[in-house]
């Protein structure tokens, strides 16, 4: 540690170029006399930089961003104050982003892997060799087992090109965990009553917002920036913010009334939110009567559900749930019954997704301001490929959505549709398993089950893009055992982690600050169009997904689903298809329409809502008709979820506004905050067990998995609930800083699976905690 | 030889001591003047607030006065090592002889005379005989002896402030930042010593003993003179066939 | 008029993202370990039992009587015109005397430079009609910057518009330019200034050399001067008699 300094006279800048100064001072000095002179002094100085324009690829909200750099390197990441989805701010991961191109524990060269797989031993081999070796690899499984024997697992900015080199293979199994085991069930509920997915980028008219409801949405600490700003500023204007959390967040310490509501049973209240509405006819009379359907079957099937049954249930107050039901109503359609962000929690999350998006619909929040607005769209054509084998793939190509819920073609056989196709081998949009969940985003947490149990038919390689199946997943010996039974896997990352730790050849990708990615085109306000460009040379010898994909493409006879040269090429030829080009983009990052409130607010000036819901209804659905037919509308019932013994807690996770999911635990500037996350115990149980604040304690949950923690004794969280911060405890090795610190929430969190949707029900877990 | 109107003059310096000892004075006028320029902060300043304030400003900032300051400095030491390698037999070794002050009976017999010598000077105890003097008198060698240990002081604290940071990583070891806010003490403290000596120092050679400044410029003083200040130095000419 | 700059923190839109700690660090290169700003998070119980928790954005807080100024001896810690407190690192020997001069704890040694670092409200960014770095990061806009000379500016009519406290104490009460908006809520202790034990050799520096120094030198002179006149009176005295005595 200890350096003692150079020899550094340089520090005291001699005279030489002051001399001049010296003599004038003094030839000056009759006229100052002998008053004080101001000493003159150095300061430091701001060094020149150049700048490019790029997009966030530290968290899923990707906000627009300026990178400064100086002599070849990049010294400081900037917010693009033109991008909807940031307006020029950039929180501390994104600040931090730098130390991801800059972690001296990035995968650096392409390698093979020598000896047992997940052994952690490789070699270095030339990009030739990893990238023949795939292709070989990858023509020899589907010589032997068809194309359906691919799966392909992406997460994040980057993974387009990995699932379009899937499809071209021909195999449908391509997810992402952004729907299975993240927002599959509130994006779900939204599309089925409304027809609108209102989830990736939300479509909240935040600023103008009156009244927000917060179901556990912790918009301060699982911050996307345009969305806290825009929060911020809407409670700065003055809403109320109401917020239901079973642990006292950072968004409760800013809410005007807090509810420790019980875990899991935000249904219930819901439920009984929906029946005040309806009965003391709260709601939007002319747009349920003009725009929606099933309103009566809806106001019979919550009959029941009163404030003094969801009392008890929940701990809200029953009085409370009508005030606030009245005082929503009054403030409507200026409101918000906001939905967490992650809803994979309960044993009814379509449940819980529908009752919120139900409660939207009473208030009549669909295309007002401050309510829900309707985004616009900047039209930027796909280039022109070669069919795919499977329909919901050409779908999204044609959508070119990065986040669409919106496709519902539900096939009806098991394994291979009328066709002759195979279906998803994870169910997701297969009739008799998961017929509604998202058949582009798939169910991930299912697809590791098929692989590992190599059902419905054999799964025999993997290529995964980013992401941590460990770390994001909660049965570790699902993945493990699929791992370990497939024939070949090939990851593409920057980072090490766990999962890349099992692959045969491991695929260096560029950082987002070393690299053009295809375009960010989303739907604001405004519609937009945004480019990622380098910002440095790679540091290292990596490649960027989309050439690390064409020239797999190459390699097997798929070059036709990567017609341009070069990246810059597609950017290009996209581009020119919308009128403008890579050049014109380059200089000012984002191209945007114009706004336009007719748009955005159809309601407010006297336009009906635009809906289609994927039952075919032009109306807002109370009991979606897809729903229905399908036996799904239980959903809409509360179901009673698991209550811990005296000797047990519920077991809660969640985030911390500096730190991403599992993926930034290993970066030096973000783990500065947190470098091992801690148990949140109320200080009653943690008497009780004798643990005092920073003590270790051990965590073990019904199955047996346990893991040893350092206790937060803290009133801000239930006496029957106990909260940890996602992403620790990584026990891979080449993670030198997060290694072994705290513990993997994932490991303790439960994996059953939400009966309706297939998603996870991560919340059901109870735990005991014991002095280690 | 002798002649009543010009009084007998004997040699007693050489003209490369005179220099340093002028080179020595010139010094510590401008380390003076840099130096109270250069503590700035209120807490910590020697001189009032508009002297270091007048002095950056002349200097177009602290860094150049401290440049000023640390070249002086280091002059100073350079000339003064310079000299006692040249001149250690001839020169400094009489002269420490004649000067330190090392044993606490030594100590006790020069604070006498020099009790004495001051209070004369007020008018006080003025049937008390100061004691017979050699070439030093007792407050000259407490101050000369009070001088030399400041002025190893003042170099080597003065080479670590000036140094030190370009050296050590203070911020690496503790120690190095305690030893420089020390130093900076050990610094200020030894130049208010020999401040306080050397006013008497120049009261004496300017007002009370004119000749004895004419000394510092020739050479050479009267033999009356050093009958009268420093009887013991004289009996020792007188041996010596000097006089 | 000049301008003088000061800080508005709004707790309220603060959301303790790091934003502002992290774009300090990437804009001004420090070093891990150390930071020119932070985000202070307490917890409390609320009398009515109810948890609370408090988040408090902090830097240097340009105090008007700046006590780092004060204990630096090499003058590398200075003001400028428009109320910055800036640290000339050219100067600066690292002697931490300042350090504990600072209640809000704003200042510390960089390992990197061996100079004392601290928030210069981006002082290069601001020459150059930026704002800071924290600010123009802030995801909350809970930092706000300007120039309180004018009339306005953002942070003029955001004084104007609410009600807005200093970290100040009946201990420690100056004059920072750093105001904080909390809705009303008391401060905690937990964020306010506190006097620090200064170093023992800044505190004898202060306290026994100087006046030492001053009482022993002044002293000297004094009594040289007495010495002086009454040689002179005795002269004079002298050259009397002796006329006397001629004129006889």
């Amino acid at each position: 540690m200890s350096t003692p300094n150079q020899f550094d006279p340089s520090r005291r800048a001699f005279l030489g170029a002051t001399m001049g100064g010296t003599a004038l001072s003094i030839a000056g000095l009759p006229s100052q006399a002998l008053a004080r002179i101001n000493a003159p002094h150095e300061h430091e100085k701001l060094k020149e930089t150049t700048e490019v324009f790029g997009f966030c690829d530290m968290c899923y909200w990707r906000c627009g961003l300026k990178i400064r750099s100086r002599d070849g390197r990049a010294v400081k990441i900037d917010g693009n104050p033109e991008h909807p989805n940031n307006w020029g701010v950039v929180c501390g991961k994104g600040n931090a982003g730098l130390m991801v191109a800059y972690a001296p524990n990035r995968l650096k060269y392409p390698m093979k892997r020598v000896g047992k797989r997940g052994g952690g031993e490789w070699k270095q081999i030339s990009w030739d060799e990893a990238l023949n070796e795939v292709a070989e690899n990858l023509n020899k499984v589907k010589k032997e087992h068809g194309s359906q024997a691919l799966a392909l697992i992406g997460h994040g900015s980057w993974e387009k090109p990995y699932h379009r080199l899937a499809h071209a293979f021909g195999t449908p199994n391509t997810t992402s965990p952004v729907f299975g085991l993240c927002c599959g069930p509130r994006g779900l509920a939204n599309m089925m009553v409304v027809g609108r997915n209102l989830t990736g980028n939300e479509t909240i008219d935040l600023e103008n917002c009156k009244y927000f409801l917060m179901m556990g949405r912790n918009v301060t600490e699982s911050l996307h920036n345009g969305e806290t700003l825009g929060w911020v500023n809407g409670v700065a204007n003055g809403a109320k913010v109401v917020y239901f959390d079973p642990r006292y967040s950072i968004t409760a310490s800013k809410a005007d009334e807090y509810y420790a509501l019980r875990p899991l049973t935000d249904h219930a209240f819901l439920l009984a939110m929906i029946n005040v509405v309806i009965n003391e006819e709260l709601y939007d009379k002319q747009f349920v009567a003009e725009q929606t359907l099933g309103f009566d079957e809806l106001k019979e099937r919550v009959k029941q559900y009163t404030p003094e049954w969801a009392a008890p249930i929940t701990d809200v107050r029953a009085d409370d749930i009508r005030r606030l039901a009245r005082e929503m109503a009054a403030k409507a359609p200026s409101v918000f019954v906001y939905a967490p962000r992650r809803m994979t929690r309960s044993s009814n999350d379509l449940g819980t997704g529908l009752s919120i998006t139900i409660l939207n619909t009473l208030f009549g929040v669909w295309g007002r301001k401050g309510g829900v607005f309707t985004p616009q769209k900047y039209n930027v054509p796909e280039p022109d490929l070669p069919e795919f084998k499977h329909a919901h793939i050409a779908h999204r190509v044609k959508t070119g959505g990065d986040f669409d819920f919106s496709a519902m073609d539900i096939p009806s056989e098991h394994i291979v549709d009328e066709h002759g196709k195979y279906q998803r081998a994870d169910g997701a949009g297969v009739m008799g398993r998961w017929p509604i969940a998202n058949a582009q985003y798939g169910l991930t947490n299912e697809m590791w089950r098929a692989m590992a149990e190599q059902k419905p038919y054999p799964i025999r390689a993997l290529i995964t893009a980013g992401g941590n199946g460990f770390l994001n997943s909660t049965n570790y010996d699902i993945i493990r055992k699929a791992l370990e039974t497939i024939d070949f896997y090939v990851a593409a990352d920057v980072i090490p982690n766990e999962m890349n730790a099992y692959a045969d050849i491991l695929l260096p990708e560029a950082s987002y600050l070393e690299r053009y990615d295809d375009l960010q085109i989303g739907g604001a306000r405004e519609g937009y169009v945004a480019v990622r460009m380098p910002a440095i040379k790679p540091m290292h010898d990596t490649r960027d997904a989309w050439t690390i994909c064409k020239q797999l493409a190459d390699r097997m006879d798929l070059g036709a689903y990567f017609p341009h040269e070069s990246i810059k090429e597609l950017l290009d030829d996209r581009l020119k298809k919308a009128g403008s080009s890579l050049a014109e983009i380059e200089k000012v990052g984002i191209l945007k329409t114009a706004r336009d409130d007719k748009i955005n607010f159809p309601r407010d000036h006297g336009n009906p809502l635009k809906i289609k819901t994927p039952g075919g209804k032009t109306k807002a659905e109370f009991v979606p008709s897809m729903l229905k037919n399908m036996g799904y509308d239980k959903a809409l019932d509360y179901v009673e979820q698991v209550r811990p013994k005296d000797d047990e807690f519920h077991m809660t996770f969640g985030r911390v506004g500096y730190h991403t999911h599992a993926r930034t635990q290993d970066n030096i500037w973000t783990a500065d905050f947190m470098r091992e996350n801690v148990l949140w115990i109320h200080p009653e149980p943690a008497t009780k067990r004798g643990i005092k604040e920073g003590e270790l304690v051990t965590v073990t949950d019904q199955k047996g998995r346990s893991g040893e923690i350092k206790a937060k004794v803290t009133a801000r969280i239930r006496k029957d609930t106990i909260f940890m911060v996602h992403g620790f405890g990584h026990w891979d090795k080449r993670m030198t800083t997060a290694y072994g610190q705290g513990v993997a929430d994932s490991d303790l969190a439960s994996y059953e699976v939400e009966p309706h949707v297939g998603s996870m029900s991560m919340g059901l877990s109870l735990v005991k905690v014991e002095k280690a | 030889m002798s002649d009543t109107n010009t009084p007998q003059m004997v040699k007693v310096r050489e003209k490369k001591t005179i220099f340093l000892h002028w080179f020595n004075a010139t010094c510590w006028l401008l380390l003076l003047l840099s130096g109270f320029g250069m503590i700035s902060g209120d807490f910590v300043r020697l001189a009032p607030a508009f002297w270091p304030e007048f002095m950056q400003g002349l200097f177009n900032g602290n860094d150049n006065l401290v440049w000023v300051h640390a070249i002086v400095g280091l002059a100073w030491v350079a000339v003064f090592v310079l000299f006692v390698l040249l001149n250690f037999k001839s020169v400094v070794w009489p002269f420490l002889k004649n000067v330190l002050v090392l044993t606490p009976m030594a100590a006790l017999r020069d604070t006498w005379s020099m009790v004495v010598t001051l209070a004369h000077l007020f008018g006080i105890m003025k049937n008390t005989q100061v004691p017979p003097q050699g070439r030093y008198n007792g407050a000259q060698r407490l101050l000369g002896t009070m001088i030399i240990f400041c002025s190893l002081l003042l170099a080597a604290s003065g080479a670590y402030l000036f140094f030190g940071p370009m050296v050590f990583s203070f911020a690496d070891d503790a120690l190095c930042g305690a030893i420089f806010r020390w130093a900076l003490v050990a610094h200020a403290a030894s130049v208010f010593l020999v401040l306080v000596g050397l006013v008497a120092h120049i009261y004496f050679a300017v007002v009370e003993e004119r000749e004895s400044l004419e000394a510092m410029k020739s050479g050479n003083i009267s033999v009356d003179f050093i009958k009268h200040h420093n009887e013991l130095w004289y009996d020792e000419l007188k041996r010596e066939g000097k006089v | 008029m000049v301008a003088k700059y000061v800080m508005l923190a709004d707790t309220v839109r603060c959301i303790d993202c790091k934003a502002c700690v992290i774009s300090c660090r990437a804009e001004w290169e420090t070093p891990m370990g150390y930071s020119r700003d932070w985000v202070k998070q307490v917890e409390f119980i609320k009398a009515n039992g109810m948890p609370e928790v408090m988040l408090f954005p902090g830097r240097c807080q340009h105090c008007d009587e700046a006590p780092c100024i004060e204990a630096c001896p090499s003058g590398a810690a200075y003001k400028r015109e428009d109320g910055m407190v800036l640290q000339d690192d050219a100067i600066c020997s690292g002697c931490e005397l300042c350090v504990p001069a600072c209640p809000y704890d704003a200042r510390w040694l960089n390992p990197k430079t061996n100079t004392i670092s601290k928030c210069t409200f981006c002082q290069p960014r601001v020459d150059k009609g930026l704002e800071p770095a924290c600010v123009q990061t802030c995801v909350g806009r809970a930092l706000i910057f300007g120039n309180i000379n004018d009339p306005n500016s953002e942070v003029s009519r955001l004084l104007a518009e609410k009600e807005w406290v200093k970290l100040t104490t009946d201990e420690v009460n100056i004059g920072p330019n750093h105001y904080y908006y909390t809705a009303g809520e008391a401060i905690p202790a937990e964020v306010m200034p506190k006097l620090h034990d200064r170093h023992l050799a800044g505190k004898v520096m202060e306290n026994v050399v100087n006046p030492a120094g001053v009482i022993g030198v002044g002293g000297m002179v004094l009594a040289f001067l007495g010495a002086g006149v009454m040689k002179l009176i005795g002269r004079r005295n002298e050259v009397g008699t002796h006329e006397n005595q001629e004129g006889k």
